[in-house]
Parts: structure tokens; C-alpha cells; sequence
């Protein structure tokens, strides 16, 4: 994510564009770019944000989820 | 300070996609965007499951290096980088991965081995490498003579082999092979076939004018469900067309309904898994957001509702691939629980929020649907969205007060308040709007019922009180926060009862509780009757609690069904303890009177 207004975005990661990036390079990579966007990444599914069932239903009252 | 890769670019939504996805619920430019963040999302996370397991022989057991599948997705990559993505894009690469990641950080016992989930690595990798046609030769896990190939299908091998062992994938220039020693199948060219030894992947197209939906119904992937990984389990021919014929349907009304979302879906609706057929009203569907682009949906009775699902579930993916971009809300704060109208617990402001712009979706849907409909159809559209635009709303205008929310957040809930803002005065039946109104008060006197809890020393003064003098000293007796502890069960067989009578006969069947009947109808005095003699039996059945509450305010308007409206938990709290004092229930309304007046009196305001 950027942002153009300074402060107005809480970003969690820049998330590199790993789009055309080989795979076999990404493995040795230490760039801190990428490894601070794995921990961020990783963090993320270590908690996740939903809980299964979430808050859903779609009309008719339906329980069980977000 | 960081040091950016020369030439390494970052994934940008600009601020229009990020409001447009706030005030129309779906835009093409941020779903593309979405597409892209969440393959890297996946990369990332199956970067650091290889570089946290390395080459640790042990825990991959009898299968190869997880080097070994990482270098054959990397050949993949350079070959025929379309195959690698439709690996990273599959909903549940990225669930398994965040399973996984989630195992290797806990001492819990799980159900499968750890190698033979390490290995479903090795399972997409011999799928990335069958989809690019590049030679391989690769041991997989097999679970009953059962191997799974993400994105294609199943080979069935031996079903009387060991619960776990390996087979090979050999891909070659004549095809592809799964053997395990004694038996060997070919996969298919056409994967989505069927076939001795092979069960392709479901895919299911629907069509609408110029637009179309394609879905994979996945009943094979292991890692299709919400939380442990589970068996294939294949799903009938029949049931399979019954979900075409119900899709087709569906995916027309949601071009119609809200043609700008149907613009939108198929960059983020890629795969159902099927789940239990569901009863009128009674749907379950559920996404998460370890796998964009899914969504387990109980295959509904009719198109309507699954149209208003589609876009619900899209919904959530969407808002889920946006908070992995930015941070709308502090999760660190406190965690505080709130009413949610969709749900009969209450929710943490994540969940509050993942409701709101879902129930604004599928509030969209409804509100198209009623304007290009007649009959019983319009008059179900205009009930939902009648009931869900206020109770989406509602819950926004309070989720806004939250300090958890930070900027974007707030900036965000604005938009969906634009949206949802523009709808709530516009023209719907009246008897339609009193009917959800009571569907919504229904449920929300419900919760309080259960899940409001008063202070125990103040609820026993009163009951010693009764019914005499009330009591002298200052009584606390306000409703503190939410429990997350359910005081009784909670019956939605009024909501359908209210539907019902909108929408008229022909969709969905009558109930026979002789009390919600009469309420739904009109007759107030009748529906009390039948409440109180229900608690005579039943003395704290939640529902019967707050069918009397609505029934008495409309019949017997006054201090006393004003109170037991108001605050039905504190009128339920003390009857109950004044029945544990003399074993005998007390007639609630006399009850209800005593306290108002006893609040009167006291010159207490009405705690709320």
C-alpha cells in the first residue's frame, strides 16, 4: 500500500511486487524488504482476523457468521 | 530503514480504488490489485515455511527436501510462469500455508502427520509442473490410496493402502502419471473430467448476457475447509447440477440486482466449497482470510438467496485482501464486544466490521433485486432489504465511535455510510418495513436477554423487596458489557414467521407457534397471553421473553411494557430470582410494574 497523503494511512506492509521475481532467487534473498514483509505476512496468519464462521449470513437472520 | 531490491516495484491502491471499494462495494481496479498483493501474500508465506523448515529430513519424512518442490516451482516459473500463478492463486495454497505456518508454532496434536501436510508442497508443485508440462518426477502424500493435485483433481490409486504412504508424480512429454508401486493412472488432458482412477475438479460456468462466473466446486483440496485439513470428499453428479441449475439462476440476478459488483466478482470469486444444503433462512456460508477467492456455502434452496450470498461472500474476500494491505482498526485495543445484528453473540469490532460491509453488499443486492422483481420475490428483496439496511446501518453509526479505528478505517466505515445513508429513506411498503422492524427488535431483545448480566447483590435486594416496599438503598442496576456466555438458547423461528407473512405463501413454510403467529399478524393481546403462558412452563426461554416484550408494548402500552421493553434482562433477572427465593415464578408484568414504578419513585433514570 502507498499513500500520497502523508500520515492518513496506517499501512501494515509495503508488499513488494513479487510479480517476475524467480522463486529460486526469493529463497536466498536476505533483502529486508522481504523479510520484513514475510514477518508481517507470516504475523498475519498467525492470528487470523476472522474467526471461522465469521460475520456472515446473508440476510434471513443466519447465525454463524460474520 | 530498509533497502528495497533494485527494480523491485510495490503493490499501490490509490485512494479512489480504496473509496470506491467503501461506496460501491466492489471496484475492478482494487480487485485487480487484490489479485496481485494476494499472490504475493501466498509466495511470502510459503517462502518462510521453506526457509523455516530448510532441509530438516525428519519432519518431511519419506518425501523429498522441501528444496526439492521449491526448485521445481521455481523451474515451473521460468518455463510457464501462468502455471506457477494458478498454484499461488488457488484459494487454499494460501490456507494450507497459513495452517501450516500456524502448526509449526504449536505443540498441539493434529489429526494428520506433519510431513504429509509439509507435503502438500510437494503436491502443488506436481501440479504446477503437470500444468506447465515440464518433466518431473516427484513423491507425494497419498491418504488412503488417495492423492490430491491442487487445481486439477484426485488420483485413486489403492483405497486399501496404509492411511498415510507416498506415490510418484512423473510428468513427461506423453503426459502425466500418479503410481504407487502397484497401481499407475494417467491424468487427463481434460482435467475436469471423470474417469477410472480420476476425479477432475468440478468447474461450473454461468452465464448472463456478456458476463459470466466460472467456479471451481472444490471437494478434493484438503485444505478447503476453516480449520483442520480435511479428507475429499466427493460430491454427487446430482447435487453437482443441482448447484448449475441454482448458479445459472443466481448469477442472473446478481447482473441485475447489482450489475456493477457482477462487474467485479468473477477477479475475486473463484471457488466454492460445498457445504450441507441449507434450510430456508438457515444458511451458513463462512470465508477466510487465508484463502482469497473462496467461500464454503451450503447449497441454498433457491437463487435469491444464493445471489445475496455470492455477493456477501465476495464481500468479505474483498475487505479481507484490503486489511492485509492497511490496518483499519487497532486489534491491540481492549477487545470490546457489541451487538450485531447478523449474529446472535456478541462480536469484537473486527467482526463488526466484516459485518457491515458484507450485510452492505448483500443489502445492495436486495435493494436491486426488489426494484426489478413483483410478487413474492420482490416483496423477500424488499423485506431484507428493509431489514438489513437499518441494521447495517445502525451498527456502523456506532462502530464509527470506536477509538480502535484508526484513519483509513474511519475514512473507510464513511464510505459504506454514504452508501448505506442514501438507502434508509427510501420508499418500501409500510407493512414491510414493520415487519422487519420486528424481526430487528426481535433479535436484539433477545441478545440482551442473554448476554446483558446485571449485579447480582442489586437483582437479590429487589427480589427480597417484592413485593413490597422498594428498596431504600441506591441499586446499581445498569446492564454492564456484553458476556460472551449465552444465558439460554436463541430460536429464529419468529424471524421466519415475520418473513413469512410478508413474502406470503409459496417460498417458505409456516411454523405452528401459536404465539409468534399472532404477533406476526397483529394480534398483540393474544401473542402476550400466549408468551406468558409459554413462561408458565418454560419460565426463561429467552424468545418468550421478547415475543412478551413486543407484544405488550403494542398491546398494553404503559411504564411497565415500556420497561420490559426497554430492558427485558433486568425484568427477567429479578423474576428469576425472586422464583429461586419462593419457588414460585411471579406474574412478570406485575413484576415489570413494581420495578418501573419503584425507578419512578426512586427518581432513578431508566439505566440502560
Amino acid at each position: 500500500m502507498s499513500t500520497n497523503e502523508a500520515g492518513a494511512l496506517s499501512i501494515r506492509s509495503d508488499l513488494p511486487d513479487l510479480h517476475g521475481i524467480k522463486l529460486a532467487v526469493i529463497r536466498d534473498c536476505n533483502d529486508m524488504v522481504l523479510e520484513q514483509a514475510t514477518s508481517v505476512a507470516v504475523a498475519q496468519v498467525s492470528r487470523p482476523l476472522i474467526s471461522v464462521g465469521g460475520d456472515g449470513g446473508s440476510g434471513g437472520d443466519a447465525g454463524g457468521g460474520n | 530503514m530498509t533497502t528495497a531490491r533494485p527494480g523491485a516495484s510495490y503493490h499501490e491502491l490509490s485512494w479512489d480504488d480504496f473509496d470506491s471499494l467503501a461506496l460501491t462495494g466492489g471496484d475492478v481496479s482494487a480487485a485487480d490489485v487484490f489479485k496481485r498483493s494476494e499472490r504475493t501474500r501466498v509466495l511470502l508465506l510459503l517462502r518462510a515455511i521453506v526457509n523455516e523448515v530448510g532441509d530438516t529430513a525428519d519432519m518431511v519424512g519419506p518425501l523429498a527436501p522441501l528444496s526439492t518442490a521449491w526448485d521445481l516451482l521455481a523451474r515451473v516459473q521460468e518455463t510457464e510462469p501462468g502455471a506457477l500463478y494458478a498454484i499461488l492463486d488457488h484459494p487454499f495454497t494460501g490456507s494450507w500455508a497459513a495452517h501450516t505456518i500456524r502448526r509449526l508454532r504449536t505443540s498441539e496434536s493434529q489429526p494428520y502427520p506433519l510431513w504429509s501436510q509439509l507435503g502438500n508442497l510437494h503436491a502443488l508443485a506436481a501440479s504446477a509442473a503437470i500444468r506447465a508440462g515440464i518433466d518431473a518426477r516427484l513423491a507425494v502424500p497419498m491418504l488412503h490410496g488417495t492423492v490430491v493435485l491442487p487445481t486439477l483433481g484426485a488420483v485413486r490409486l489403492d483405497e486399501f493402502s496404509p492411511e498415510w504412504s507416498t506415490s510418484t508424480v512423473h510428468v513427461h512429454d506423453a503426459g502425466a502419471e500418479v503410481e504407487d508401486g502397484h497401481f499407475r493412472v494417467h491424468v487427463p488432458e481434460d482435467r475436469y473430467s471423470h474417469s477410472p482412477g480420476w476425479w477432475g475438479l468440478r468447474r461450473l460456468v454461468s452465464c448472463s448476457g456478456t458476463r459470466e462466473l466460472v467456479l471451481c466446486l472444490d471437494d478434493l483440496d484438503p485444505y478447503r475447509g476453516l480449520r483442520q485439513p480435511i479428507q475429499p470428499a466427493r460430491v454427487a453428479q446430482s447435487e453437482i447440477d443441482a448447484w448449475a441449475e441454482l448458479l445459472q439462476s443466481a448469477w442472473g440476478l446478481v447482473c441485475q440486482a447489482v450489475p456493477h459488483i457482477a462487474d467485479v466478482m468473477p477477479l475475486g470469486l473463484n471457488t466454492i466449497v460445498p457445504g450441507p444444503p441449507a434450510g430456508n433462512f438457515r444458511e451458513v456460508n463462512a470465508s477466510s482470510a487465508d484463502a482469497f477467492g473462496s467461500a464454503v456455502i451450503g447449497r441454498p434452496r433457491d437463487d435469491a438467496t444464493l445471489g445475496a450470498i455470492l455477493v456477501h461472500e465476495f464481500s468479505h474476500i474483498q475487505l479481507n485482501a484490503l486489511m492485509h494491505l492497511i490496518v483499519l482498526y487497532d486489534d491491540q485495543h481492549g477487545g470490546r464486544y457489541h451487538y450485531a445484528p447478523w449474529r446472535d453473540d456478541p462480536r469484537p469490532l473486527g467482526g463488526i466490521l466484516q459485518g457491515i460491509y458484507a450485510f452492505a453488499g448483500a443489502t445492495s443486492f436486495w435493494r436491486g433485486l426488489a426494484r426489478c422483481t413483483s410478487g413474492p420475490l420482490h416483496r423477500r428483496a424488499a423485506f431484507e432489504f428493509a431489514r438489513w439496511r437499518t441494521a447495517s446501518f445502525t451498527t456502523l453509526c456506532r462502530a464509527r465511535e470506536e477509538s480502535a479505528l484508526t484513519n483509513a478505517g474511519r475514512r473507510f466505515l464513511n464510505g459504506v455510510a454514504d452508501r448505506l445513508g442514501s438507502w434508509q429513506d427510501e420508499e418500501v411498503a409500510a407493512e414491510t418495513i414493520g415487519m422487519a422492524g420486528l424481526a430487528a427488535v426481535d433479535h436484539y431483545l433477545g441478545w440482551r436477554i442473554r448476554y446483558l448480566r446485571l449485579d447480582a447483590a442489586a437483582v437479590l435486594a429487589l427480589a427480597r423487596a417484592w413485593p413490597g416496599k422498594w428498596p431504600d438503598t441506591g441499586l446499581d442496576l445498569s446492564s454492564g458489557a456484553p458476556v460472551l456466555e449465552p444465558d439460554g438458547p436463541w430460536a429464529r423461528d419468529r424471524a421466519d414467521h415475520l418473513r413469512t407473512q410478508v413474502i406470503g405463501s409459496g417460498l417458505v413454510e409456516q411454523g405452528d407457534n401459536e404465539a409468534d403467529q399472532a404477533l406476526a399478524t397483529g394480534s398483540y393481546e393474544r401473542a402476550a397471553k400466549s408468551y406468558i403462558w409459554e413462561l408458565t412452563t418454560t419460565p426463561d426461554k429467552p424468545s418468550s421473553w421478547a415475543g412478551l416484550a413486543m407484544a405488550m408494548r403494542a398491546a398494553r402500552p404503559g411504564p411497565a411494557s415500556e420497561l420490559l421493553f426497554q430492558r427485558p434482562e433486568l425484568v427477567h433477572a429479578v423474576c428469576r430470582a425472586i422464583r429461586s427465593l419462593t419457588a414460585v415464578p411471579p406474574e412478570p408484568l406485575a413484576v415489570a410494574a413494581w420495578i418501573a414504578n419503584g425507578l419512578a419513585l426512586s427518581g432513578q433514570q431508566e439505566p440502560n
